[in-house]
This record gives C-alpha cells, structure tokens and sequence, in this order.
C-alpha cells in the first residue's frame, strides 16, 4: 500500500519540484518579515527569542507542516467521491489501516522532500549541538505529533462519509493547527494565559514544543507538560475515532465509480 | 456576425455568476464552512499583525492601523481577484478540454475566462471580513472620505491590471507545467508578500514584485501615497504603469491564447 502510494504520489514530479519552492519561498519570506522587526527595534531578542533563533524557528516550523499537515483526510475524501470506497472495503485489510498506510505513503514523501532537507538548513545556520536527550525529547514530541495530526485527519476524513466534500473543514483544521500550534507566531508571543492553555491542546506539540525543544528556549516543565497533554489527547481521539467509526462505517455508500 | 457591446459582455457575466451561486449552494454545509473558512483568512492578518505589534515596535514608519490597512486590502484584492479569476480551475478546465465548449461563444476570450471558469465564490465573505478590519483602522487613523476614495480608486486600477496579469500567467502556466500548482503557490506567496510593506523584504524582491509580479501596484504604493509616504508624481507614474501592465497582459493573453490546445476532451 505504501510503495504504490509512494508511486502514485511521485507521478507528478514537476508539481512536487513547484510546491518545494513556493515552501522554502515562504519560508524565506517569514524570515524577512522577522529581520525586518528585529532590526527596526534595533533588539537583541524578543520574548527570548534572539534573531537568529527565530530563523531556526521557521526553518524548524516549515519543517514539521511536512509531519503534521497529514493528507490522510483527502484519501478517505476521495474515496468517498470516487466510489473506490466500495472496493477498498472488500479488500482482506481493515478500511482505516489501508487509509492511514495510502495517507502515511503521501506524508513520507512529504517528509523526505520537506521535512529532512529544512531540518539539515536549520541545523546547519543554528549551529547547535543536540543532546541525547534533546535529539530523544524531539523524536517523542514529533512522533506525537504524527500521531495526533492521523487522528485528527481520521475524524475530518470520516465526516466525508457523511458531508462528501470536505476540502472546507479540512482548510479549516490545518489553519486552526498553524495558528494555535504556532505556525504564524511563535505562541511565547502570546499573552501568558493563552499560552498556558495552548500548551494543554493538541496543537503546541506539533509544532511549537519540537520547534523550542530543538532551539533550547522552552523549560523541561512545559515540555513534560505538553507530552503528557498529548499522550492524553491521543487517547481521547483514538476512543472518539474508534466509536465514531463504529457509528459511520454502516452508512457508507459508494457515490460513484 | 453578431455584434458584441460591453452591455451584453456585463450580462453574460452576470448571467454566469447566477449560474456560479447557485451551484455553489448546492452543497450547503460544504459552501457555509467554505464561506466561515474565507471569514477566518481576514482575521488571520489581524491577530499576525496585533501579536507583532503587541511585542515589538513593528515595522519601521508603519503604525499598527496603517499595518492593518495594508494587510485587510490585500486580502480584498486577492479575494476579489480569485473571485474572478481562479487558476487553480482555469488550468483544470483548459486541461481537461472544458473550456473549448464556451470558447465557440461570440464573446471576447477574456469575458468568456472570467465569466464561466470564476470559482472562488467563498472569498466574498473573507473580502467582507477584511472590509470590517479596513473600515476600522481608517476610522482609528481618522482618514477622510475623501483619502478613502482616491485610495481605493487607485486599489481597482491596480487591482483589474493585476487580474488581467495574473489571467495572462495562468494560461502561461499552462503552455508551461500544464498544472495549477504554479500558480497556487504564486497567489499564497503574494498574500504573505502584499500584506507587509515591500520594503522589509529589500531592494531586489521589493523590485521584484513591483515590476515582474507587481502586485505592489494594487496594494503597497496606493497605501504609501495615502500615508503620505510617496509624492503625488510618483502616484500618478504608478497609475500609468498599472494602465501599461493592463494592457500589455491583456494582449499578451490573446497571444498566448492563439497557441492554446485544450488538454483533453
């Protein structure tokens, strides 16, 4: 299932060569934007995030949307758009392992081609020595991240089963995911109270606590916190996932073919 | 031959808007999230903005209301842009050999692009939110109607001429990738770009995207002429220059669109 969404997603390479650009593009400009308000200031740092750091920041940031923008909604979309739902169901593989194996085939390119290439730029410009810890800490924290952005990505996928087309909630989600996870700003940019409760959601250990984690700047305290709030998440969305597909897996009908 | 006026042009336009809206609201729960998900762009640039100006002293010689100004205008003129013309669907259309079926009609080329392949029907609602977020920081920064007016005036003459240049680069990117994802990821880039000022990004990308994709003429010098930032020559030179870009891009469209040869049937 992997090797031939692997296949299937490398068929259109130019569009994949295009989107890498407008990615690194984007994330260059994020790094002018900052410059910009550093320098104007005439500061060294700004809620402890010193200039340069914050070029890793979203080196690092761009780096995990490869991790958490998981395409695993647009498999069970378009399954249910195409008809192709039917036939996966008789497939002698349970419906969600084959989504999530045809999804996770799209987020390891994504991965390979985003991920790994922005995680050595940021390496390279940030000069830091990881730790064990840090490089075991960062691994877990991403890991989670992985794993919650699939359960997420399940429970949008499975409203497909309902609504047919949900290219809107999915735009919905991922947005919600980049500004409360700290995509658009760092979330220590935020006032204290919001911070405190951001680091309970789902959202801060996709992208935030990785992205501190790797640069140093955020306490053991926070991070723990955060890795606990996320396993706890998991399991609250893996119950919710399994009870709701119990629910939806009776009403699906093929739409087309 | 049957004689074409602009009046039957605007309703052919019209006519196909109908037709858009409604298909639209076929799908009630999908265009309502579509229409709340649009809201919620505008209101993205607004806390971007305040957080940075809540922890810094922002841009150097822009205030937090004109920095409002600037980034609730560009994502009027991106929406109102993708309102008419939607690549990403442009490029499909042609593609899949959609298009050729209206291309028979006796319309210009270009009414017929913009009437029948406009997709983006959501936008009107993150152009409403935007138009919120504008109305009050010219109301915090005690701008006069009058300012408002040559302001945004100044907005549609940049706003049509970068419409028909992104129109002319979309059937550009299809002789070129044969795929909208060009032209995607063009249009979030410039989102990003149009809402700062273009000067924090330095000299060579700020010439860039004011001359090879000016999307400067429809939002950043408009907003420096009205915060007295820029002369009124150089103003009317920009104006000139989004007339030129107009008009170059609509024939250059004709030109590209001679060689055209639909992708499918």
């Amino acid at each position: 299932m992997i090797t031939i969404g692997i296949k299937d997603e490398l068929a259109y390479k130019l569009d994949y060569i295009i989107w890498l650009f407008f990615q690194f593009i984007n994330a260059l400009l994020m790094i002018l934007i900052w410059s910009a308000i550093y320098l104007g200031m005439g500061v060294a740092s700004i809620r402890g995030l010193s200039l340069p750091e914050i070029y890793v920041y979203f080196f690092i940031i761009y780096a995990l949307r490869g991790v958490v923008l998981t395409q695993l909604p647009e498999v069970i979309e378009d399954d249910v758009q195409e008809g192709s739902i039917a036939t996966a169901y008789i497939r002698p593989l349970i419906y969600p392992i084959q989504v999530y194996m045809r999804g996770a085939a799209q987020d390891l390119i994504g991965m390979l081609f985003i991920t790994v290439p922005l995680f050595v730029i940021a390496m390279a410009i940030s000069h830091v020595t990881l730790t064990l810890i840090t490089v075991v800490l960062l691994i877990i924290e991403i890991l989670i991240g992985y794993v919650l952005a699939n359960l997420i990505g399940f429970i949008v996928g499975m409203t497909a089963i309902k609504l047919i087309n949900i290219s809107s909630l999915e735009a919905i989600i991922w947005s919600t995911v980049l500004l409360l996870g700290g995509g658009i700003v760092p979330l220590n940019m935020l006032p204290q109270i919001v911070q405190q409760i951001l680091y309970l959601s789902p959202f801060a250990i996709m992208l935030y606590i990785p992205a501190t984690t790797f640069l140093g700047t955020v306490s053991t305290g926070i991070i723990i916190t955060s890795i606990f709030a996320g396993l706890v998440w998991i399991a609250l969305l893996a119950v919710i996932s399994f009870i709701a597909w119990g629910k939806v897996r009776r009403q699906i009908t093929s739409a087309g073919g | 031959m049957v004689e074409i006026t602009l009046i039957d042009s605007i309703k052919y336009y019209l006519i196909n808007q109908v037709y858009a809206w409604k298909s639209f609201f076929a799908y009630r729960t999908q265009s309502l999230l579509w229409l709340f998900y649009s809201a919620f762009t505008g209101i993205f640039s607004l806390i971007t903005i305040t957080v940075i100006y809540n922890v810094s002293s922002g841009f150097p010689g822009w205030s937090y209301y004109q920095m409002l100004i600037l980034s609730s205008t560009v994502v009027m003129v991106i929406d109102a842009i993708e309102y008419n013309v939607n690549s990403w669907d442009v490029i499909r259309s042609m593609r899949r050999g959609m298009l050729d079926m209206h291309m028979v009609r006796p319309y210009g080329l270009a009414t017929i692009m913009i009437s029948t392949q406009s997709g983006a029907k959501t936008l009107i609602s993150g152009f409403a939110t935007s138009l919120v977020i504008f109305a009050y920081a010219a109301l915090m920064l005690h701008l006069s109607l009058a300012y408002i007016i040559v302001f945004l005036g100044i907005v549609a003459i940049g706003t049509y001429a970068f419409m028909m240049f992104l129109l002319m680069l979309t059937v550009l990117s299809y002789h070129l990738f044969k795929s909208g994802m060009f032209m995607e990821g063009l249009i979030g880039t410039l989102s990003v770009v149009g809402s700062y000022p273009l000067s924090v990004f330095g000299t060579i990308i700020m010439l860039l995207f004011s001359v090879l994709v000016p999307i400067g003429i429809a939002v950043y010098y408009p907003a420096e002429l009205v915060f007295g930032k820029i002369n009124i020559v150089f103003s009317i030179a920009i104006i000139l220059f989004s007339l030129a870009i107009a008009f170059v891009s609509y024939k250059l469209f004709y030109v590209l669109m001679r060689n055209y040869t639909s992708g499918g049937g």
